[in-house]
């Protein structure tokens, strides 16, 4: 729960900042990165919980209907919470693959819901690029996440602040 | 086995409550008033604190960087230095928000529609809505379908508003449209945003003489901008079968704008429908 908390906090200040600061920040989607790692470490109701709360933050600051981000990234964390035992290792092919189907899937269920409405988006050219450059920027920022989060990198940092008299 | 069950079902039921919500989001247009009135209320003086606990950092972490590379220099002088160093700075920062201050006082002065200048509290640039927050609201007169402006020309409109705060679909969002002149010929077309950076100029007719470069302004039939505001210049052209499908680079660089000024209008009558389209 509090952890939860403070992931959602960061998204909301990351989107503060980004906007100040480094607006191109702005392409990598922080509340997909947190749902798919919610969902690789917890249970498939608190993924679903996460995404759910993440996606309607998300639509309150992006001015999308409530609701359309909050759908699709309950969705994904209940799958990716769901496979992940099959799928999850700390190699980077398994979490790009994890992370690309995870933008994907979150994309489809978005373009799905804006048709169901009668809203469909257009894929055009600049729009394609536009999601290739999101993609990417999601990709690697997920990855990055990915290695902070890990067992080897959190061995490696523990090794490095280790007094030299405990080595 | 029991409590996986209970756990589908929560998922389920949460993701069923999630589609309503969404479709009646959706089904209201700019969505339920009273629901992002009230998220908004709350969050607001959120994004305004951390706004300016941005704003302050970006000044400390500025000296900060400045002071740092001049630890080895003689101290006396540095500290002159560096005061006079600063002072230039500061003025130089104050001159270019001046500056940009100024330009958009021009511009509001130039129009003539009443109209107040606000400060962008959140930027997203999502392919699916492309917004902005902004820190003035209903108390300065802002409404939805005020039209959103900067020196270089249009930015957008105000979706919603709450008493401090106001969201801006910007004219490069999926669902943002306007109608516009071209000026060379000054034939009529309407612009569209795709998500990305760029507009797209449609209905416009492969006899009608358009040149690369050429600037686009609002022509004032969609009754939300009013005519003859900058949109953008034309970037790239192709051939259709009917209509041409010309490209457009917006006059504003959106991401790095930090000043808008907004037209007010009279507010509408409750229960007014919306002239512009919507998200």
């Amino acid at each position: 729960m509090f952890k939860a908390i403070i992931a959602l906090l960061g998204i909301l200040i990351f989107q503060v900042l980004s906007s100040f600061w480094l607006p191109s920040l702005l392409h990598l989607d922080l509340a997909l990165i947190a749902t798919v790692y919610f969902a690789l470490r917890d249970a498939k109701l608190h993924a679903a919980l996460f995404g759910s709360a993440a996606g309607l933050l998300e639509d309150f600051l992006s001015g999308a209907p409530l609701g359309l981000n909050g759908f699709a990234k309950a969705l994904v964390g209940y799958l990716v919470a769901t496979f992940n035992r099959r799928l999850y290792s700390e190699a980077i092919a398994s979490q790009l693959i994890i992370l690309g189907l995870s933008f994907l899937l979150n994309l489809a269920l978005v373009w799905l819901l804006l048709s169901s409405v009668g809203r469909p988006v257009s894929l055009n050219p600049a729009a394609r690029t536009q999601l290739m450059i999101q993609a990417g920027a999601t990709m690697l920022g997920g990855l990055l996440v990915g290695l902070a989060l890990s067992e080897s990198f959190a061995n490696k940092v523990r090794e490095i602040t280790r007094r030299p008299g405990q080595r | 086995m029991l409590r996986k069950r209970r756990s589908d079902l929560l998922v389920f039921l949460l993701l069923v409550l999630q589609f309503v919500l969404f479709s009646t989001q959706a089904r209201l247009g700019s969505g339920d008033p009273a629901l992002k009135s009230w998220m908004l209320a709350l969050a607001g003086p959120a994004l305004k604190t951390t706004a300016a606990l941005a704003a302050g950092a970006e000044r400390l972490w500025r000296s900060y960087l400045y002071f740092a590379g001049l630890y080895r220099e003689n101290q006396a002088l540095k500290r002159e230095l560096e005061q006079l160093r600063l002072e230039s700075r500061r003025q130089a920062e104050m001159l270019e928000a001046g500056k940009r201050l100024a330009e958009l006082l021009e511009l509001k002065q130039q129009l003539p529609y009443p109209a107040v200048a606000a400060r962008i509290l959140v930027y997203n640039p999502s392919l699916f809505a492309r917004s902005a927050i902004i820190d003035k609201g209903r108390r300065d007169g802002i409404v939805p379908d005020c039209a959103v402006l900067a020196a270089g020309g249009v930015v957008g409109r105000v979706t919603f508003s709450t008493k401090d705060t106001a969201e801006v679909q910007l004219i490069t969002a999926a669902r943002a449209a306007a109608g516009v002149t071209l000026t060379a010929t000054g034939t009529h077309g309407v612009i569209s945003g795709t998500g990305s950076d760029l507009l797209l100029l449609n209905y416009v007719p492969p006899e009608v003489n358009v040149s690369m470069g050429e600037m686009v302004v609002t022509s004032g039939l969609d009754g939300i901008y009013p005519p003859g505001l900058v949109v953008g210049r034309i970037l790239a052209i192709k051939r259709g079968s009917i209509f041409r499908e010309i490209w457009l680079e917006p006059a504003v660089e959106l991401k790095k704008l930090r000043e808008v000024l907004v037209i007010l209008k009279e507010e509408k009558e409750p229960g007014a429908g919306s002239q512009g389209l919507e998200y």
